[in-house]
């Protein structure tokens, strides 16, 4: 096996380089899910905002 | 057929990635992406490149080279115990010594890939790593490049994506100018940074790219100035967004965007190729680069089919965290805006 990946380095730069790749799409995946989950926290709060903003504006 | 495969790359990439519009999430952009750029990265570095004897000969001007070179499967003929005759598929032939492990092996006991040894008086060449079997699949050898080539797959899709990161600013700022949605300052100030970040991908692997092919990392060449340029331009953008106070301010900002975005037009596309350069199409070269010449020879189809898919996975990559950062500076704007104002109440 070693043998085989010595005589064929580009094969070790490929398996390297999935490995890096594969941290940063697992990265990016769960940055992806961290903001779907602010958001829901921001449409939950944002009905509480206008409601009180509705309370204490002068207008109404 | 190489600017139907580019064509169709991303046409593919603007569909997923845009279809939907940019700030709506969607998964298929993501697994697409990840699909993608993993499917590129096997075939831009899986394949061996595979020359010829003209290749190894070209190479070898006074120094041992190792190439792989296909021979077809009556490409060698025992001469005597150790002394074969090897004939490539172009058809050119050499008498050669086998070795491996730098040992003679017996010409009967042919292994699929072996070392030839020829004379070194009577050929230039004397370390070829020969492929007696065809693989599947294979990148041509390129003379003074050899495996250096396979850049094209990262460094090129990098420096687009970077460019198209810079149009689709523009873009959004010229659209913020007129409508003044947060929506498109957010994806205008979300595709600048991460222009910045590919460019600087782009740039980092030319470097070392051209360390091991030029001898420095740094050569002062035409397009390595003008990219440098660039990104002082967008750094420039980046303090000015800083800074900002105010929705006039932003449209400040947006103008800026836009005029540094017809400047990376001019310093991309038009500087480097009117001036002389050690990149490929400078206004020394042949042609106008192997990406772009309408040229059949100078782009193999193999290389210009992964190099479609990595241009539409970077794409797509570019789309996806365009999607998430614009969001995020949505997201960040609000809570902000909400956090000052409980505040101040």
């Amino acid at each position: 096996m070693i043998e085989y990946l010595s005589d064929h380095p580009h094969l070790v730069v490929l398996v390297v380089t999935i490995v890096i790749w594969s941290g940063i799409a697992l990265y990016l995946w769960r940055l992806g899910r961290r903001i779907v989950e602010l958001e829901k926290i921001a449409t939950q709060r944002r009905p509480s905002d206008s409601s009180s903003r509705s309370a204490s504006s002068p207008s109404t | 057929m190489k600017y139907a495969f580019y064509v169709a790359g991303l046409a593919v990439a603007i569909i997923v990635g845009w279809g939907k519009g940019i700030l709506r999430p969607t998964r298929w952009r993501a697994l697409l992406a990840i699909i993608l750029i993993a499917v590129g990265i096997i075939g831009g570095l899986y394949p061996p490149i595979v020359g010829t004897f003209q290749d190894a000969i070209v190479e070898s001007r006074g120094k041992p080279v190792s190439i792989n070179v296909l021979l077809p499967p009556n490409g060698i003929m025992p001469l005597s115990d150790s002394v074969i005759w090897c004939r490539d598929i172009s058809g050119s032939t050499v008498k050669a010594r086998m070795v491996k492990n730098n040992k003679t092996v017996m010409a009967q006991s042919i292994p699929q890939k072996l070392l030839i040894h020829t004379s070194p008086i009577t050929h230039d060449f004397f370390d070829i790593s020969s492929v007696t079997h065809a693989p599947w699949i294979m990148l041509p050898y390129i003379p003074g490049l050899g495996e250096r080539a396979r850049i094209l797959f990262f460094h090129v899709p990098a420096a687009w994506t970077g460019f198209l990161a810079y149009v689709i600013t523009m873009l959004y700022s010229l659209r913020y100018l007129r409508t003044s949605r947060e929506e498109d300052d957010a994806v205008a100030v979300a595709s600048a940074s991460i222009g910045t970040l590919f460019t600087i991908l782009a740039y980092i692997s030319g470097a070392i790219w051209a360390k091991f092919n030029w001898g420095h990392f740094f050569n002062w060449d035409t397009r390595e100035l003008s990219v440098l340029l660039l990104l002082a331009i967008y750094i420039a953008y980046f303090v000015l967004r800083a800074n900002i106070r105010s929705d006039a301010q932003k449209r400040v900002a947006a103008t800026y965007a836009i005029v540094a975005a017809v400047a990376a037009l001019f310093l991309i596309f038009i500087v480097p190729r009117i001036t002389t350069s050690l990149h490929p199409g400078s206004r020394d070269d042949t042609n106008i680069g192997p990406i772009l010449s309408p040229e059949q020879d100078t782009l193999d189809t193999t290389k210009a089919a992964i190099f479609s898919i990595m241009l539409a996975g970077f794409t797509l990559l570019y789309s996806w965290m365009l999607n998430f950062v614009a969001r995020y500076r949505l997201i960040a704007n609000y809570f902000q805006h909400s956090h000052s104002k409980t505040y101040h109440d």
